[in-house]
């Protein structure tokens, strides 16, 4: 079973998402919040397999977070929510070689591709 | 025996060529040589010509003749069974036409038979053969002839016998000269041929000159024609020198007349310098003016002097000329009273000199009578002591001007009937005009009428209050609107009356321009980050209601009435995702893949997403492409949207179908873009606010489509406008730069 970590600053958007992975068979871990995510990324015995993370967050937001798992753990997925396209944030995250992101409010069968997709190129 | 055979000729070729004495000659020459037998055919096997010398093939051919069973010789020709004639034409001959070269057989009477194709530029038209050799002497050989000719073993013996045969080199001498011959009867016949397409030639040619020396015959003719006409005309002329000579006559009499009646004006005039001298010597200025032609028909020096004209010019000019078009009515209507007795004087008439000053004159006018004509003196008196301040007045004039003169702006001053008093050469340069042209004007001989019909009210409300008013209005040069800032100022006389207005313009076009880009940018520019922040606090809201509504879809136990409401929840989750998408595209266009597009090719994919659907409501697109325009960088997905925006707003402005009209080119260094739609159209005031965000005319419109396209037009670098006209239809058009441009 995979496991995924979901953050958003928003609790509800965070347990909504999570409900709807639930749903889908995966393991869900929550984060509320880029602080907690940190946290458990930097945990080295936690297995994730991909994270679902919000961009823009109080104190540490999503690029710093995304910053973080490029140095510690080069080759977990990330699927970058956004409320808006900010064109500069995106090419930075592009930059660092997440090109997937989703602008909410996202469809769900969307977001499912989209993970299923990343999780088949990591088992290769 | 038998008859001629040549007389069966029917292909005659070489028979009429060379005729039968000469070809019977050249058979008789290798008979001669062999003492045997000789022919020449024609391609078809007739003969040209034959000979049969030695007894033996005398005796053969004439057996094998009777083996024909037929009198016929025409007959016996085609039977078959005429053996000498089967071996010599059949086997050997007409197969070396057949072959093209010469063929060397053992006849059916035991000797060989040579025969050699006549060729014609590769083409057999004949041949020629002869029989040689010794005949056989083999009692077995000979019985064997005999049984197959009918005839007696003794004859054939006997005759064999008597032949004498030949050397060697005599037959090969004798081929040679058979072969030879044949060669020599080809050429003759070619050279023949050629001389006969010559005598065609020669006879078209001589038919062609004939022709030639009858229309030469005919241009003769016609020649003499011309000629004939030049002696015509050569008549004709002559006449005319007659009739000239006339009218010289008669000119010469109207000149002795013209000479009498120079005399006479002479006396006129010396009669006429008397009255002159009177009236010169007046200090008042006289006008005598002819009342029927409305024209001066006489003044003194001292008229001429007060309005500054020739006395040749003021002969030219009447009582419409000599005072201020304004006040034409009034002093006509002054004059007319006096005339009748009413009024003993019209005192200050204002009178207008050549340079269109202006003064007063107190003028007498009465009726007189010369040789019989009416005419009325006018007696114009300068009013005593004007002149003096008016010198004055336009010393202090003069400097004001010079002041008038040298400011930008642009000044002028009217009368309190907003007539044109005066202007400043800026004025008069926007109208086109000399300063001077401008008096005795109205603003409806320079100003498109609505425009005028505004000038004037606000003339007259100035007038009326006395107040002066600073004001942006309309103004137009070289018919192009621009603005102006006006500070209009009512002018009084020295009692305080309000007797004009005074204007000053300053052109502030391009400045107004500014301001607008400037207003217009900063509302963008606070718009895109309140659509930044509105996305973000937004978005995270509907992320969660879109979130519920679709778990709630996943629950296969839910009722399909709350089914079809979280439906709803979602689509209108999307629906404000798109809006606050489009704003933040508007506010602040994304910077998305840039590429380069042919604009032509990039029409036809919008066009055809919604072509068919167009047509569905009788909308017709029809394209004016200019082909080969270049390539630009823009990104495509903005220019689809912005293709899209426009041509939906087109067809939603007609109702009732119609056309767009849509033409690409390429001008200066922009590739633009029009789409002419047969819409309904906007008013101005609509107009004005189009590309304004969440400004929209249609039931249930975001009032963002043309917003967005204004963003991302700009953003490439491009220009969009419109221009429609209520009732008629719109026009958007579209320029986009060919080397892109920085972003303004």
């Amino acid at each position: 079973m995979y496991r995924i970590l979901v953050v958003d600053d928003e609790r509800e958007i965070v347990n909504v998402i999570g409900k709807f992975l639930s749903i889908k068979g995966f393991e869900v871990v929550k984060a509320y919040g880029g602080v907690e995510a940190l946290e458990i990324i930097t945990k080295v015995d936690e297995r994730i397999d991909l994270v679902i993370l919000d961009k823009k967050m109080p104190n540490v937001n999503g690029i710093t977070v995304l910053k973080e798992i490029k140095s510690k753990r080069s080759d977990l997925p990330v699927v970058l929510l956004t409320g808006s396209i900010d064109m500069h944030l995106l090419e930075d995250a592009k930059a660092m070689g997440y090109t997937d992101y989703l602008i909410k409010p996202v469809h769900f069968e969307e977001l499912l591709e989209k993970i299923n997709k990343r999780l088949a190129k990591e088992g290769e | 025996m038998y008859g001629d055979l040549v007389k069966f000729n029917t292909s005659r070729k070489l028979l009429d060529l060379f005729g039968k004495k000469v070809l019977e000659k050249m058979v008789g020459a290798a008979v001669t040589m062999l003492g045997t037998s000789a022919a020449i055919y024609e391609e078809n096997g007739d003969y040209a010509a034959k000979r049969c010398l030695s007894e033996y093939c005398k005796l053969l051919d004439s057996a094998s003749r009777k083996l024909c069973r037929t009198k016929d010789d025409e007959k016996a020709l085609k039977s078959g069974r005429w053996l000498c004639r089967e071996s010599c034409w059949t086997q050997a001959s007409r197969r070396s036409i057949i072959l093209r070269r010469p063929v060397d057989i053992e006849c059916s009477g035991g000797i060989r038979v040579y025969a050699v194709p006549i060729v014609v530029r590769s083409e057999a038209i004949g041949a020629t053969n002869f029989g040689y050799g010794t005949p056989p002497t083999s009692a077995e050989k000979l019985k064997e002839i005999a049984k197959r000719y009918k005839v007696s073993i003794s004859d054939v013996e006997l005759a064999a016998r008597r032949y004498v045969p030949r050397p060697d080199s005599i037959i090969k001498a004798a081929k040679e000269n058979l072969e030879i011959k044949a060669l020599n009867i080809g050429r003759v016949y070619e050279l023949k041929k050629l001389a006969d397409e010559l005598n065609a030639t020669n006879q078209q040619l001589k038919a062609a000159n004939q022709q030639l020396s009858s229309t030469d015959q005919q241009l003769r003719a016609s020649n003499q024609q011309l000629r004939a006409h030049e002696q015509q005309l050569c008549a004709a002329n002559q006449q005319l020198r007659a009739t000239e000579q006339q009218l010289r006559a008669s000119n010469q009499q109207l000149r002795m007349e013209t000479s009498e009646y120079k005399r006479a004006m002479e006396e006129l005039k010396e009669s006429e310098e008397s009255l002159r001298v009177i009236l010169d010597s007046a200090n008042d200025g006289i006008l005598i003016t002819d009342m029927e032609a409305r024209k001066f028909y006489i003044g003194n020096k001292a008229i001429c002097k007060m309005l500054g004209y020739s006395l040749e010019e003021i002969q030219k000019l009447g009582i419409m000329n000599i005072h201020p078009k304004k006040d034409l009515p009034w002093i006509m209507e002054a004059f007319e009273k006096q005339s009748r007795g009413k009024l003993a004087i019209s005192a200050d008439i204002p009178v207008k000199r050549k340079d269109n000053s202006i003064f007063y004159a107190a003028i007498n006018v009465n009726p007189v009578t010369i040789t019989g004509k009416r005419y009325t003196m006018g007696i114009f008196r300068d009013v005593t002591g004007r002149n003096q301040a008016e010198a004055s007045l336009k010393a202090s004039e003069g400097k004001y001007r010079t002041l008038i003169e040298n400011v930008p702006q642009r000044i002028f001053c009217k009368d309190r009937n907003s007539v044109y008093i005066s202007c400043n050469k800026n004025y008069a340069d926007d109208l086109k005009i000399m300063p001077e042209k401008v008096v005795g004007k109205t603003d409806y001989d320079f100003y498109p009428k609505e425009l005028a019909e505004k000038y004037r009210a606000d003339d007259k409300r100035i007038m009326e209050s006395g107040k002066i008013e600073d004001m942006e209005e309309e103004y137009v040069v070289d018919s192009q609107k621009r603005f102006v800032r006006a500070v209009k100022t009512p002018v009084r006389d020295e009692k305080d009356n309000v007797v004009g207005i005074l204007g000053i313009l300053w052109d502030i076009t391009e400045a107004r321009k500014a301001r607008e880009t400037l207003v217009k940018s900063e509302k963008l520019a606070s718009l895109g980050r309140l659509a930044s922040d509105m996305a973000h606090e937004v978005n995270n809201p509907l992320m969660i209601i879109s979130g519920k509504a679709q778990l709630n879809l996943m629950e296969e136990s839910k009722d399909e009435k709350f089914k079809k409401d979280f439906q709803i929840i979602l689509d209108q989750c999307d629906r404000a995702k798109n809006i606050i998408h489009r704003l933040l595209v508007f506010s602040k266009p994304s910077k998305g893949e840039v590429s380069d597009i042919d604009i032509n090719e990039e029409l036809e994919s919008v066009i055809g997403l919604i072509e068919h659907q167009y047509s569905l409501r009788n909308i017709r697109i029809v394209r004016h492409c200019e082909f080969s325009l270049p390539v630009i960088k823009v990104d495509e997905k903005q220019i689809e949207e912005v293709f899209m925006n426009i041509l939906n707003n087109a067809a939603d402005a007609m109702t009732k179908g119609g056309t767009i009209t849509i033409s690409t080119s390429k001008e200066a260094d922009n590739v633009r873009i029009d789409f002419k739609d047969t819409g309904i159209g906007m008013t101005n005031e609509t107009l004005t606010k189009i590309f304004e965000p969440f400004f929209t005319t249609k039931d249930g419109g975001t009032g963002l489509g043309l917003s967005v396209c204004y963003g991302i037009i700009k953003a490439h670098g491009g220009e969009i406008r419109y221009e429609s006209e209520a009732g008629k239809g719109t026009t958007a058009t579209i320029a986009l730069p060919i080397k892109k441009r920085a972003k303004t």
